[in-house]
């Protein structure tokens, strides 16, 4: 079972990684653009379009590794409150609540992306890029979310820590 | 029945973010829910299409950029340059190296867009050093906490990017608004440092550090590179070649060069580089795009439709509603982190406060001063946990030492409410220039 979780964990570094490479693309992407306009006075109009699809998916393809490593917000001042058996109960509760929102998520935009396949729609400009392409890969991170989420109900009651504290550990103080 | 809406969407959102549930998932479902029970309608659509329009919005675009540069200089020498190039400059100033702190912050809050990044960075070093040469811990504590915050505040800001896609608004305007309360509350900062030092000789070691106007210049050569970071940043913004997004493209390309150049591109470096943003990256932007559904969500529901009935009703005056807005804002941000909770309110409180004759941009400052507020507010307090994993110290003592701070915030919103010139003229000069 914990070898399963752990090839959840692998793919969400992979996708992490990722996106970090989307983040830097739009870096040259801006870059890029901007020293068109400059020299040969002639805007990339695709830039900004793939910038903004680059920076959506990498927002959902980070977003399994982020939960995984305790980097998304959450209010931790009432769980200091419980006693032990107590905290587990409501790490318990909000992995449920978490396992609900994230399948409804990744199944509406895994429809959202299929319909825009089946429709073929394009993005509304003169790049025309199939949209179904960039939501899929929305719809394939939040899907990621859904399991990472259910990989850490499966840890919970497994007894093992939910987060990687080896990772967290690793970025110090910040 | 919209009263029985809104306590319902109030009563979820406690519920769920008291238990822990993760901010931006929890601020989705309280959106699902109350659409589905009151509405009655299949919400899967909806939430498909905000979510895609929300997270492809262009303007968020310099967000991972921002984001991405801060990440790379807290891990270059920048933060030990500040301190070396800063020191010569502060020997005749009472409180002497007291001030580093806030001029430290003051110069990376204009290459960065986060307070905590800020904090941390320029902490890293400080802290150690004053804490060694024997200066006043709360002061060293509180100074750093404080000044910190002005990563949101100076432009560039995360927080500013944010809201002026929530609200619509000039992310330039916002940027060029933050400057003077920025340098505003740098110098009444100081002001106070200096004041203490002076009152209490104790407060400051007897090491007499000396130094010559040669040594101040020289020193300005490890300023360097956080001078020429603010040139191409801010620069390329203010003289109108680059949007703020374009400029974070810049400043992600200038930040690889100055970390390049001390060799700090380790392969190591990289690996926490390229974790670290993805984590904060991802932690907004979903935080981002489900703001934006709850945002929809409560439109739909009419919720902030009755309660600018219900507040207008009470016929406030101006003042009074921002003094609520205040302590409001600042009861939600002792518990939860400054960002969650302008995105949560924001559908609320802006046709709110735009009905009250208020200026967006005016307002955005406004919030950003909150949410400075809720940075070093206990229990939950961003930069307050930055100190505590540099010092090791309880969370209470650096609170008490950032509260004088937090008091000089206070009398910075009293004074742009009183005086809203203060934020809204420099801006308004940009108009001029069309």
């Amino acid at each position: 079972m914990l070898r399963l979780l752990d090839i959840i964990d692998r793919i969400g570094r992979w996708m992490a990684i990722l996106s970090v490479i989307l983040i830097f693309g739009i870096a040259v992407l801006i870059i890029s653009e901007i020293i068109a306009r400059w020299i040969f006075d002639y805007s990339l109009s695709f830039a900004w379009e793939f910038s903004a699809f680059f920076f959506a998916v990498a927002i959902f393809c980070g977003a399994a590794y982020t939960l995984r490593t305790g980097g998304h917000v959450r209010v931790a001042l009432f769980r200091g409150l419980l006693g032990e058996k107590g905290q587990w109960v409501m790490e318990v509760f909000a992995t449920l609540v978490g396992v609900g929102i994230t399948l409804f998520a990744a199944n509406a935009m895994v429809a959202f992306a299929w319909r825009s396949f089946v429709k073929g729609s394009v993005s509304p400009t003169v790049d025309a890029t199939p949209l179904a392409i960039p939501q899929g890969a929305v719809a394939f991170g939040l899907v990621m979310l859904a399991l990472q989420m259910i990989a850490r109900l499966i840890r919970l009651f497994m007894d093992e820590p939910p987060d990687d504290e080896a990772a967290i550990e690793s970025f110090g103080s910040e | 029945m919209i009263a029985i809406i809104s306590l319902t969407i109030v009563a979820l959102l406690v519920l769920a973010l008291g238990t822990g549930v993760w901010v931006g998932l929890a601020l989705s479902i309280v959106g699902v829910v109350s659409l589905a029970i009151f509405k009655g309608m299949p919400v899967d659509k909806l939430y498909a299409q905000i979510t895609w329009n929300a997270s492809t919005t262009p303007e968020l675009i310099a967000l991972p950029l921002f984001i991405l540069m801060a990440e790379i200089l807290f891990r270059s020498k920048l933060s030990s340059l500040l301190f070396s190039g800063l020191t010569p400059w502060t020997t005749r100033l009472p409180g002497r190296l007291l001030h580093v702190n806030v001029m430290g912050c003051t110069l990376f809050a204009a290459v960065s867009g986060s307070s905590a990044a800020t904090t941390a960075t320029v902490g890293r070093i400080t802290m150690t050093e004053l804490f060694r040469r024997g200066y006043d811990k709360d002061l060293a504590m509180g100074s750093l906490a404080g000044a910190g915050t002005l990563g949101f505040l100076i432009p560039p800001s995360i927080i500013m990017i944010i809201y002026g896609v929530l609200a619509e608004a000039s992310i330039l305007k916002l940027f060029i608004a933050g400057i003077v309360p920025g340098l505003l509350l740098a110098c009444s900062y100081m002001g106070y440092l200096g004041l203490r030092a002076a009152l209490d000789p104790s407060k400051v070691p007897a090491e007499e550090l000396n130094a010559t106007w040669r040594q101040r210049i020289i020193a300005l050569k490890d300023l360097g590179p956080v001078l020429f970071l603010i040139v191409a940043v801010i620069g390329s913004m203010y003289g109108g070649i680059a949007s703020p997004s374009e400029a974070a493209a810049v400043g992600v390309l200038g930040a690889l060069v100055v970390s390049g150049f001390q060799g700090s591109l380790t392969r190591e470096n990289i690996v926490s580089i390229a974790y670290g943003s993805i984590r904060t990256i991802s932690m907004i932007g979903l935080i981002v795009a489900a703001a934006s559904f709850l945002s929809s969500a409560m439109g739909f529901l009419g919720v902030p439709r009755a309660v600018a009935a219900e507040i207008s009703a009470m016929e406030l005056s101006p003042l009074m509603l921002i003094l609520l807005l205040l302590v409001f804002y600042v009861g939600l941000g002792c518990v939860l982190e400054g960002m969650s909770t302008i995105v949560m309110t924001l559908p609320i409180t802006l046709p709110l406060i735009i009905a009250a004759g208020f200026d967006k941009i005016w307002f955005g400052v406004f919030l950003v001063l909150v949410v400075e507020m809720a940075q070093i507010t206990p229990p939950v307090g961003f930069n307050l946990f930055v100190i505590q994993g540099m010092t090791g110290e309880k969370i209470g003592r650096i609170a008490r030492a950032t509260f004088p701070f937090f008091l000089i915030m206070v009398a910075l919103v009293l004074l742009i409410t009183l005086f809203p010139g203060v934020v809204t003229y420099l801006p308004s000069l940009v108009e001029f220039r069309g």
